[in-house]
């Protein structure tokens, strides 16, 4: 199931000129044309009552704004959107929550991200006061997830006291996602999960939020210009970006996609296309052209013997970045 | 979505009843109901395996966030710890004691239960407030502890002084009845609450199912196992469990010295049969633990109460058949007292132990001993602490200390779930408290049997130290050196 695309392993020597894709099974790469369509005009499903619903329409039934309904998006020329680097998430739905399965690596980065998030907030002043010291130290703040997958980085925020928006273009992990929030009250109460785009999202939602997550996502995302763009309008000044990614290096490819993906099968070959993968001195300038003011970047190493993740200073394959929004 | 929280969970729990009901099954041992749900049932001993019948699915399940099952010290005090810390303070804490509620008041008669506290666990306590209650009530100084010999001149101290103490002897029902008073108002305990059966998940995607010998079920998000030596918890998680039981007892006494004395020095000499140790209450009493053969132990608790106090002086003061060949064994062997007992040893005065006068009647009883390890202290939403997870000989007093350091760990582990945004159940986050912990308990296990082994082996020392093999013999170079040279001489 997980392993659906597989990437013809010259292709991807060849670093895109011969991209071309193996399908493990015929119905599903046309499936994921069908979802595609339908991922452009879809509307999120999930109301604040939970219940589900679909209509292309925007409509203003519900007071807060996270819960409205997306536009149809056809309108947006430039999208992040890529049908292919999507596709390699729709069919996980199995796997986002085993922890020993192809996202292991992810859950074992919660104890560095959560982190990070936790106390960049802190530091920054954004948490409030009253609350950094007991059990939910960001009680009170609003935070989007963009990319969120099978929420696994939404579930530990919800639980620290955050609002979470947990945004995904796939439909499937959304269901997934919102089907495991459930599981906790402490989480359930506290995120919802949106189908859409982060352009799609910033179209709709009127309020801002206190902070922007996007974690490994992008390095699957086209125009990380109009990705960041986006993110901007939608922070609150002051508020802060969260990015962690991997690096468009050799070092990068030979550390994330070829350990992981093939010789350790850690990940679903074909996971991360190494084209996309943004250097970390360009995005620390499209950050700044965005008017965000960059607190912290750190490079993250993982051990797949252990599944652990380190603290580096070298970004040379895997960082992560905490921009604030000038004010 | 269901609209709160407690419908959700009897909806789950119902399920989870029903499916029991489908599959059937009784009988003990290993029952897999669901996927994710692997039953087991384990109460006492494990003997209560075989009555636990499946919950009626109309009874709603109670939820706790925390269940502490056990009620003793180690339990009160992880239940003070949660109740107090302000990172879990949203937490509802359940704790469940079998036995019945005890009234008590400090009275003038010494318990003869008592137990020498570490610094560490001191620290612990200062942090939860519970010290100086402590100190209110009773509590013994030892400033220094000597150790000695009976077949030689061989002799160890440990110097504290008036602000580091070695340690302090309090009576267990103090450091209770301090726990206890102090439990912060929303942490719940329900005495005669014997827990007959756990149902454990395989994951953290259910929930643990406690089911008490009155008929109630209660859900939790995590169980923490503290019911003691013979804990049901541990029965149920079917960890491998490494013990045996020693061929000795354990006798407790409160004792009358001669006459009043600063007394804040333990003393405890070793007889081929077994330590015996004099721990100061106060000015003019100690208490007494005496580990001996059972063979001994049933004789000395036949005895009249004189009887018995003309015995411990003899076994104090009695000179025994010298042995040269022993006396360099022995001081090696003192010196591994040193891996247990972390003080430093300056003290080269050889003091006079004091002399007892009589027993308080009555307060003589006795204890099996023994050694046990848990191979492994958690599972997901599950951890033990405390004698359920080892249990020691008590020659170096360490015993409880090490449930209390249990305590601070899964404590400091528990706070990290929860700023880490974890499941406090997680299994992942609950592996780090083990580590951790039976890094260190291993540590102080293997050395105090190493200790008493040593001692109580009647091999020549030659024989012995090759019988204990090359990593024991590492362990104490001293005495290594010794017969190395005694060897080649
Ligand atoms: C002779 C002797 C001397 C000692 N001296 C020292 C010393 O000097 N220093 C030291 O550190 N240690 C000493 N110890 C060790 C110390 O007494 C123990 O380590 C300590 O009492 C263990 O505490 P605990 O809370 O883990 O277990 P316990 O005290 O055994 O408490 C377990 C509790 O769980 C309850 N329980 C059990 N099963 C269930 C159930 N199914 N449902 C509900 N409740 C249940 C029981 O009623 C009990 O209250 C000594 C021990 C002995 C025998
Ligand atoms: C590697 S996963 C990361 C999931 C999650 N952030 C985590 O770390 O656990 C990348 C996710 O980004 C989503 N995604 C890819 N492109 C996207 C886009 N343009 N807009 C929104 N989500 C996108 C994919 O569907 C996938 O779930």
């Amino acid at each position: 199931m997980t392993t659906i695309l597989r990437r013809n392993l010259t292709g991807m020597l060849l670093g895109g000129v011969h991209r071309f894709w193996v399908p493990a099974s015929q119905p599903h790469i046309y499936n994921a044309i069908i979802l595609k369509k339908e991922a452009a005009t879809y509307v999120t499903r999930v109301t604040p009552q939970g219940e589900s619903s679909e209509s292309t329409q925007s409509s203003s039934s519900s007071s807060d704004d996270i819960f409205n309904k997306h536009s149809n998006s056809d309108k947006t020329e430039r999208s992040t959107y890529v049908e292919e680097e999507v596709a390699k998430f729709r069919y996980m739905s199995d796997s986002w929550w085993d922890i020993n399965g192809d996202c292991k690596p992810l859950h074992s980065l919660n104890r560095l991200r959560v982190s990070l998030m936790r106390e960049g907030l802190v530091q920054c002043g954004t948490a409030k006061m009253e609350y950094i010291s007991g059990p939910q130290p960001l009680t009170g703040l609003k935070i989007l997830d963009v990319g969120s997958g099978g929420g696994i980085l939404c579930e530990p925020l919800a639980r620290l006291g955050a609002k979470v928006v947990g945004l995904d273009a796939a439909e499937e992990n959304v269901n997934v996602a919102q089907l495991h929030a459930e599981q906790d009250p402490r989480v359930q109460h506290n995120v919802q999960y949106v189908c859409g785009t982060v352009e799609e999202h910033a179209e709709v939602t009127k309020d801002q939020y206190d902070a922007v997550v996007a974690s490994e996502v992008l390095e699957h995302v086209n125009h990380p210009d109009l990705f960041i763009q986006t993110c901007a309008q939608i922070v609150k000044p002051g508020g802060s970006i969260f990015l962690t990614t991997l690096n468009k290096t050799v070092g990068a490819w030979v550390g994330a996609v070829a350990i992981a993906e093939y010789a350790l099968h850690l990940l679903p070959p074909g996971t991360h296309d190494w084209n996309k993968f943004v250097p970390r001195q360009e995005l620390l300038f499209i950050l700044e052209k965005n008017g965000f003011v960059t607190r912290m970047v750190h490079g993250m190493a993982y051990n797949p013997l252990n599944n652990e993740w380190y603290w580096i200073p070298n970004t040379a394959i895997n960082y992560a970045v905490h921009a604030i929004k000038e004010s | 979505m269901l609209p709160s929280l407690g419908i959700g969970r009897i909806i789950k729990s119902s399920i989870r009843h029903v499916s029991r009901k489908r599959r059937g099954g009784g009988g003990g041992g290993v029952v897999l109901f669901s996927r994710s749900l692997c039953v087991r049932t384990g109460g006492d001993n494990g003997s209560d395996a075989e009555s636990t019948s499946p919950p009626p699915s109309t009874a709603a399940a109670d939820h706790y966030d925390v269940v502490i099952s056990g009620g003793g010290m180690v339990g009160f005090a992880m239940a003070s710890a949660l109740g107090k810390s302000a990172r879990l303070s949203d937490r509802r804490v359940l704790l469940l004691e079998g036995g019945a509620e005890r009234v008590w008041d400090l009275s003038p008669d010494y318990s003869n239960r008592v137990c020498a506290l570490n610094p560490t666990t001191q620290h612990l306590f200062t942090s939860l407030g519970v010290w100086q209650h402590i100190l209110d009530m009773r509590a013994q100084p030892v400033k220094r502890m000597q150790v000695w010999e009976a077949c030689s001149e061989a002799m160890i101290t440990f110097e504290g002084d008036e602000e580091r103490p070695v340690a302090h002897m309090v009576e267990n029902d103090v450091t209770l009845q301090a726990l206890k008073s102090l439990i912060p108002s929303h942490v719940q305990v329900e005495y005669n609450s014997r827990v007959s059966g756990y149902q454990l998940p395989q994951d953290t995607s259910s929930t643990v199912t406690i089911t008490l010998q009155n008929g109630r079920t209660i859900s939790t998000d995590l169980l923490i196992g503290a019911d003691g030596v013979r804990s049901g918890v541990r029965a149920a998680m079917g960890v491998q469990y490494l013990g045996w039981e020693y061929d000795q007892m354990g006798i407790v006494a409160t004792l009358e010295l001669s006459e009043p004395t600063d007394n804040t020095v333990a003393w405890q000499r070793f007889l081929p049969t077994g330590p015996v140790a004099l721990l100061p209450l106060s000015e003019d009493k100690s208490s007494l633990v005496w580990s001996t053969t059972k063979k001994t132990a049933q004789h000395l608790l036949s005895l009249s109460d004189e009887d018995f106090t003309d015995a411990l002086n003899r076994a104090i003061w009695d000179d025994k058949p010298r042995d040269a060949r022993l006396e360099s064994l022995h001081k090696g062997w003192l010196r591994l007292l040193e891996t247990v007992l972390p003080w430093t040893n300056e003290g080269v005065v050889r003091q006079l132990p004091p002399s007892v006068t009589s027993v308080i009647p009555s307060s003589r009883a006795s204890f099996p001993l023994g050694l046990g390890h848990a191979v492994h202290y958690v599972a997901p939403r599950v951890a033990l602490i405390g004698d359920a997870a080892h249990r020691i000989h008590p020659l170096a007093g360490q015993g409880v200390n090490l449930g209390f350091g249990d305590v601070a760990i899964l404590l400091e582990t528990l706070e990290k779930a929860v700023l880490l945004g974890a499941d406090i159940g997680d299994e992942r986050m609950l592996y780090e408290y083990e580590r951790g912990r039976q890094r260190h308990n291993m540590a102080t296990m293997t050395s105090v049997e190493a200790l008493y082994r040593l001692y109580t082996s009647e091999a020549p020392p030659l024989v012995l130290l090759r019988s204990l093999g090359l990593s024991a013999v590492n362990l104490i170079t001293p005495v290594k050196e010794r017969i190395m040279s005694h060897a080649n001489g």
